[in-house]
Parts: structure tokens; sequence; C-alpha cells
């Protein structure tokens, strides 16, 4: 998932949903990895149990930036 | 004045409650998101951090992680009995993570947290807490202890809170359509004829009644409420409700006591 456009800077993805507060964060990468290989999201956060609509737009929403940020952070 | 369970699993408990005032179930409802005691990072002492994320930002994500505050109930004291660094009362975890140059970026997660107590551990071991570039390194010591959803929202176990009005649906002459535009999907269609199927998950939305108009009723029957938690874990449904209600009743003891002084 390249960032591009207008995005919420959250450069990883939140521990809890900002609405409910539920953990979201767990399921991220499998979330990741089942989209990626062209599952259609709304069927896999179904099967993870991501169940709220406050829930489903952290996963579906969130680019990781941090990825994009890292090469120019401080190397030690 | 009874009370019946509608659904029960590891995260979830419904409740069919009758003849209680819906004050008194607020009452709990708002006491099991503010008053009830759940484990949480509370304190952040970093002794190295040159990741990507500022140290401020890393003690943020560590105070979200949910922590299995099953256990820690027992053994820890509650917030008001606590004023510093007294015996059981905090507990701590830590985090050392180095990759070395020519590694690729690794992310840490709550799995390399070590706890001091075991049974204080976080709810899952997969959460990613940061990446960490070639060269990078985190170490830092986390305070946890308990705390009350009123204080900051990583001490509210639950995700969901709700009492509601027990629904009554009745169908005086058949209307397909209710059917269709039912978002909670109460009605069953069978034959070209609908009927009643989920009764108890009508939100009294009224959308049937925009379509069917006087086809169909709905109302809420009266002293009767659904009541439904959801847990983000931490603690299982039941120990939340139970630990409210000691909360709430705690703080009616101390209200009468202050009544029974006065004069």
């Amino acid at each position: 998932m390249e960032a591009k456009g207008l995005q919420v800077i959250v450069m990883l993805i939140p521990v809890r949903c900002f609405t409910c507060g539920t953990p979201l964060a767990d399921k991220w990468e499998e979330f990741k990895k089942r989209v990626e290989a062209g599952e259609d999201p709304g069927k896999v956060l179904d099967e993870l149990g991501v169940k709220r609509y406050c829930c489903r737009r952290m996963l579906l929403s969130h680019v990781d930036i941090i990825y994009e940020v890292i090469p120019y952070t401080r190397p030690v | 004045m009874p009370v019946y369970l509608r659904f029960s699993d590891d995260n979830r408990l419904g409740l069919i409650v009758e003849g209680y005032l819906l004050a008194l179930l607020n009452a709990i409802r708002r006491s099991v998101i503010l008053y009830t005691p759940v484990m949480a990072v509370d304190e952040v002492y970093i002794i190295e951090n040159n990741s990507p994320l500022y140290d401020e930002m890393l003690a943020h994500r560590l105070g979200m992680v949910p922590f299995d505050s099953e256990e820690a109930l027992t053994k820890y004291k509650r917030p008001e009995e606590c004023s510093g660094d007294e015996r059981d009362c905090t507990t701590k975890v830590y985090l050392v993570k180095k990759v070395e140059s020519g590694e690729s970026p690794t992310w840490v997660y709550t799995k390399d947290l070590k706890s001091d107590d075991p049974e204080v551990k976080p709810i899952s071991g997969d959460i990613p807490i940061v990446l960490l570039a070639q060269g990078q390194s985190v170490s830092l010591e986390a305070k946890l202890r308990l705390g009350y959803g009123i204080e900051h929202a990583k001490f509210i176990p639950v995700s969901v809170a709700v009492v509601r009005y027990y629904p009554k649906v009745e169908i005086a002459e058949d209307c397909v359509k209710a059917a269709e535009v039912c978002p909670r999907k109460v009605f069953e269609v069978s034959d070209e004829k609908i009927k009643v199927a989920n009764e108890e998950d009508c939100i009294l939305c009224e959308e049937c009644v925009k379509v069917c108009g006087e086809k169909v009723r709905i109302t809420a029957v009266e002293n009767k409420y659904i009541f439904e938690l959801e847990s983000t874990g931490v603690l299982r449904p039941k120990t939340i409700l139970r630990e409210a209600i000691k909360s709430l009743r705690r703080k009616l003891q101390e209200f009468s006591e202050k009544v029974g002084v006065l004069s």
C-alpha cells in the first residue's frame, strides 16, 4: 500500500479504534496481507470480527506512512 | 424482578432485565464505563529511544495497549487506596529492542514486552508498537496500575455498554416491504408473507413504519430493557458488571455514611 494524496497523519496503525476503543492493531497485518492478496476487504473485516463501521474505517482507511518516513529517521 | 441471559461469550454479554428502573440501569451502565478498575501503562521511563516515534507517542501507544486485568483486580490496590509507590499498587513491564546495522526494518510487538508479573500481560502479542530501522533501538520501562475510566479512556474496559428498550413488533396486515427496509433483519419473509423472526434485535428505528404505516406497530415494552456489554478483552463481561456494581455500591455506602453524620 503506497501513500498517495491526502491522508490522516497516523504513521502506524492505531492500537484502538478512535471511536469505541476496541483493540484493532493486532488485526492489521492479517488484514493487509489478505487484501493485498486480492480478497474483498469487507469480507476480510467480517471474518476478523470487525463489526462496527467505526472500527472498519480504522483498518480500511489506514496507510502505513512509517515505511516512507523510516529512511529519513536518525541512523545511529 | 427477573434478569434473563440473552447471549454470553468471551467478550459479550446481553441481559434482558425486567422491573428495574431505567435510571438504575443507566447508573450501572455508566459505572461500567467510568468506575471499573482496569490495568494499564501509566508511566513510561524511556532510557533510549531513537525510533521514528517521539517518546510521547511511544508512551501513548503503550498506554493504549490493553492488559489482562482479571487477576490484577485481586492482586493490586485500587487507585483510591494508592497515593504513590506503595506495595501492591504498581507493576512494571520492560522493553528492550535493538536492530543492528545491516538488518532490515523490524517491528516491535507487544510480545517483546517483558512483564514483572506474568499474570499482567497484553491481551494480544501481535500489537505493533513501533518500527525500527537499522541501527535504531528502544529501551524503556513502563509502570502499570489500576485506574478508572473516568480518568483516561485507556482504563475503560468496554467498547459497548448499552441499555435499550425491549421492543414489541406487531404485524396487523401483511407488508413485505418492511423486511426489505429493516436494518436489523427483524422480519422474515416466507410465502410472500412476513413474520417476526428476531424481535429482540429491533432498535425501534421505525423504518418499517415509514413504508408500511399502520400495517406494522412498533412499541417499547414498559419496564423491560436490554442491557448489552462488549468487553475490550481486559476483563470478562461478568467481571466488569460485578466490579461496576461493587464500585457503585461503595459510592452509595460512602454517601449514606456522610448523610448519617449530618444532624
